[in-house]
């Protein structure tokens, strides 16, 4: 079957979501350059379509939201030795489909990854020595500094509106924000969201502790908002309806709240949705040619252009690069160097302590994922690392809003019930009944360096609807993060008890990764950023080595994962991606250095 | 915010209902010109957007009527959900607030699965020693590796159920020589571990494993995980009566979905009175809450979603420029 052959366009991006909305907002508005967006899910706005979406079963545990697993997913083994299976159900890792991508569903918290965090090696090595990190691990530099990426970030925090307190105003430690943060040109655009009781009751506690408390940086909104774009935007209503749904009111940014209005008021941005992207076409020179895809009718297409952007999820991106293995690239684009798949990292995400505040009640259920606050003492190398037995640490934070009784009912009184009783039957009902919003977690989310055994390829046995071979991760934990672990679950027990909980419990351990049990929507690298060609897929702009008309956008860029959620830097980098591509490529097409 | 009277309305009518019931005129041209920028009234709310997959049940299921199940089934489910989440008219349990009865229609509505689900294979087989015991069309997986996949069931829910709840009986018969919703409750509780135990030794061993190996000592204490009470050869004669169901899986199931049908909107057909939101003191769906309400609580109580007042944009104060897009360009070849 021959495929239906578009007019070609500048720029074609597979994906509809965060990173397509950058490019598209900076790069049209501007020049002539015409835009195609390849979007698997359906068309979705702010109004009318989250305008009732406040049921918790189909959003929060059946994933409306999410990729349709019934027809494709991910395998994973935990080593190479194991056997494979496919992520079957939600666990894990829940990417989102349908125009805006997975920002539309995201919790929002929206962070600057650390100077430290882009010296991971070099600080490393120089304060604590080479043979400080494990023979295993692949620690690297990224190939841009903090000072590099600050204007970029400054301005995906003042286009999406972040709410927060900075800790680190041009060198100058401010009270009450992050003080451990890089140095910031200026405020963030609005004041920290709304606290809850529980957030409180740790910050005090923390701050006892000699710890550093500050509230979430959010991108939500706390006050109403008018964007550089001239999108206004309602503030938070706290309604406890937030990760896993589309926000209702456009407090919580996404790319229908901010970037998509001005790409597509150029008349020159098209997302063509319910089209999944089949692979990236390649001339006998191995440049890009266009994208093959099939729309929701079953028609094949082929959309030319002369730039190709890989802008999904990052599990997608990188099942891309792999699928395209036209003449000039065997094994897939940017692999030529065998590249591609490797430096995959996750995210260390657990809830180490609970506790249970008898006769207290929270309001767990108000507020959202952001309402909350947390310490960074522990986070990267913020505290000497000495004499403990890792590299890299974890952030501490308390739990937020947003609880419903389905999904947290599962686990919320494991390790709290007196000795021998079950989690079903008369007496946990009545101890649910009276404790549902008195149990308050700690969670943290650590570093995840990279290892030479965890890395992506194609699964040789499952397919798709489409027939062609899924992604497979193989991965697990390793002794660092045990270590890490172990030592920041102790720190979460002593905040715990400092916050005066009738009973608590600790996770002393880490357990082996298991893909059912969700921990973070963070996987990342696979497609990552380096100084050359013999050490990585891109360059530091997401350029493709060996294919320089192909980009690759998002957390696959990561050479590993510091202990703070990817989005800002994800937008940080599509910003810088953005301005190379509109003030140099299009004028000269070659490899941006 | 305070909600618009004249606003309140059923929510019945669908977008796609709406636009079949419009004159075509103009056809694809009168439809994109649709943009927020009109004025006019929009289409009333529906609580079914977006359109996505999973949507709400086909219909509301009716209390004792099941779609899906035999009658002989509903009274073996009802007798376990019972145990699970037990009550009485003063003090609902799972029986009082229509578990089975939401059980039932999400086996009615979803022939597959009510979640999105991968069910291509290969699907994977345990085994204890040898892999070379399991079928040759399967998956071979050590049986204490097993649940770090999550669920890899062959089976569809309603065979899962269909199944499940005859080996529930089989499995009753075997032990007390009755069927499971004629025992006494002490007795159904004494099952009910069993297929607990199995579920806790299906995800303990990997961890004993673990610290055997020496790199990560203490993990079977510091699991979480609860005490097993049941011998090894009770488990495995549970196993065995069970057959192609796994005992610790299905009574996962069981509590899972015991815990949905008390929890989730009345329209799914559990949660009768909102007995469930009462149970654990939640206010359920609100449009907002203060700041003062999250430092202090609030007195607003439950609603069942249809109640939820209208977000409607076009009333004075209703915030249409905040909300309003530009959504030409977004296309569905």
């Amino acid at each position: 079957m021959s495929a239906r052959r578009h007019e070609p366009v500048e720029i074609v991006t597979i994906g509809g979501g965060m990173t397509a909305s950058v490019l598209a907002s900076q790069i049209l508005p501007d020049t002539s350059v015409r835009m195609v967006s390849l979007e698997q899910g359906p068309a979705q706005w702010t109004y009318p379509d989250f305008a009732h979406n406040h049921d918790s079963l189909r959003y929060n545990n059946r994933f409306a939201m999410m990729q349709d697993l019934s027809r494709t997913s991910w395998t994973w083994r935990p080593n190479a030795d194991a056997p494979t299976l496919p992520f079957r159900q939600y666990g894990s890792f829940h990417p989102g489909q349908g125009l805006g991508g997975s920002m539309v569903h995201w919790t929002a918290l929206t962070w600057r990854f650390l100077p430290d965090h882009f010296r991971f090696r070099s600080v490393n090595v120089e304060r604590y020595g080479a043979d400080r990190i494990p023979e295993e691990m692949d620690a690297r530099d990224w190939p841009v500094t903090y000072e590099e990426l600050e204007p970029y970030y400054d301005k995906v925090e003042y286009d999406i509106g972040v709410s927060g307190l900075a800790g680190n105003l041009g060198g100058r430690i401010v009270e009450g924000g992050n003080p451990f943060e890089g140095p910031r040109r200026r405020p963030y655009p609005n004041p920290p969201l709304a606290p809850m009781a529980f957030g409180e009751l740790f910050t005090e506690a923390s701050r006892d502790l000699g710890l550093h408390p500050f509230p979430t940086p959010a991108g939500i909104l706390s006050r109403g908002w008018t964007d550089p774009y001239g999108n206004t935007r309602a503030g938070c209503l706290y309604c406890g309806f937030c990760t896993r749904y589309g926000c209702e009111v456009g407090a919580k940014a996404s790319p229908l709240t901010t970037w998509l209005p001005p790409a597509l008021a150029t008349g020159r941005y098209e997302v063509r949705t319910r089209c999944r992207a089949l692979e990236i076409e390649t001339a006998d020179d191995g440049r890009a040619t266009g994208v093959r895809y099939v729309d929701a009718r079953g028609t094949e297409h082929f959309q030319p252009a002369e730039i190709v952007v890989c802008a999904a999820f990052t599990l997608e991106n990188v099942r891309m690069l792999l699928l395209s293995r036209g003449g000039a690239h065997p094994d897939g684009i940017g692999n030529d160097r065998g590249m591609v798949g490797r430096n995959y990292t996750y995210q260390l995400d657990q809830a180490p302590a609970k506790g249970l505040w008898e006769g207290r009640k929270f309001n767990f259920y108000m507020g959202n994922g952001c309402t909350n606050a947390q310490v960074w003492d522990f986070n990267a190398d913020n505290f000497d690392h000495s004499d403990v037995d890792f590299v890299g640490g974890a952030r501490i934070q308390c739990e937020g809003g947003q609880r419903e009784p389905i999904s947290s009912s599962d686990q919320l009184l494991d390790g709290l019930l007196n000795d021998g009783a079950r989690q079903w039957g008369a007496a946990w009902k009545a101890e649910l009944g009276r404790s549902w919003d008195s149990v308050g977690h700690l969670e943290i989310e650590g570093e995840s360096p990279a290892y030479h055994g965890n890395f992506m390829d194609l699964d040789p046995t499952y397919k798709d609807e489409w027939g062609l071979p899924m992604l497979r991760i193989t991965f697990d934990w390793r002794e660092n993060e045990r270590n890490l672990y172990r030592y920041v679950a102790a720190r979460c027990g002593e905040i715990v008890q400092a916050m005066g909980a009738d009973r608590t419990d600790v996770t002393e351990e880490l357990a082996p990764y298991r893909i059912d049990e969700y921990q973070s929507t963070h996987p990342n690298g696979g497609a990552i950023m380096g100084f050359s060609p013999g050490d990585s897929v891109t360059n530091s702009y997401g350029q493709v080595w060996d294919t320089p008309n192909v980009f690759v956008t998002g957390a696959a860029l990561f050479p590993q994962n510091p202990g703070a959620n990817p989005t800002g830097t994800v937008g940080a980098l599509a910003m810088r991606t953005a301005e190379a591509i509109r003030d140099r490529y299009l004028a000269a097409p070659g490899e941006l250095l | 915010m305070t909600a618009d009277p004249t606003a309140a309305q059923p929510h019945e009518l669908s977008r796609r209902s709406l636009l079949k019931t419009l004159p075509i005129v103009g056809g694809a041209a009168a439809l994109a010109a649709c943009t927020p920028t009109d004025t006019g009234r929009r289409a009333p709310q529906d609580v079914s957007a977006p359109e996505r997959s999973p949507g709400l049940p086909h219909e509301t299921p009716a209390p004792g009527r099941y779609r899906f199940l035999t009658e002989e089934e509903a009274r073996t489910l009802e007798a376990a959900v019972a145990r699970i989440a037990p009550g009485d008219e003063a003090d609902p349990g799972a029986v009082q607030m229509g578990v089975a009865t939401y059980i039932d229609g999400k086996l009615a509505d979803h022939e597959a699965f009510a979640e999105p689900t991968y069910h291509r294979g290969p699907f994977a087989e345990g085994y204890d020693t040898d892999p070379g015991e399991v079928p040759a069309d399967a998956v071979p997986v050590a049986t204490d590796q097993l649940y770090r996949y999550g669920h890899q069931d062959r089976l569809t829910p309603q065979e899962t159920y269909r199944r499940g709840l005859a080996a529930l009986d089989r499995y009753a018969q075997t032990r007390f020589g009755t069927l499971f919703a004629d025992l006494p409750t002490d007795r159904q509780d004494e099952i009910l571990v069993v297929l607990d135990d199995h579920l806790s030794r299906s995800e303990q061993a990997e961890e004993t494993s673990v610290g055997a190996s020496g790199d990560s000592g203490g993990a079977v204490e510091e699991a979480g995980g609860q005490q097993i009470v049941t011998p090894p050869d009770v488990l495995d004669q549970a196993e065995d009566v069970f057959g192609d169901v796994h005992p610790g899986n299905f009574f996962a199931t069981l509590r899972t979905d015991t815990i949905e049908g008390m929890f989730a909107d009345p329209l799914y057909g559990g949660n009768v009175g909102m007995a469930g939101w009462a149970l654990v003191g939640w206010p359920a769906a609100q449009r907002s809450y203060s700041p003062a309400e999250m430092l202090h609580g609030t007195r607003k109580t439950p609603q069942p979603m249809h109640d939820l007042p209208a977000m409607n944009p076009d009333r004075p104060g209703g915030g249409r420029p905040a909300i309003e897009q530009h959504q030409h360009g977004v296309t569905r070849p």
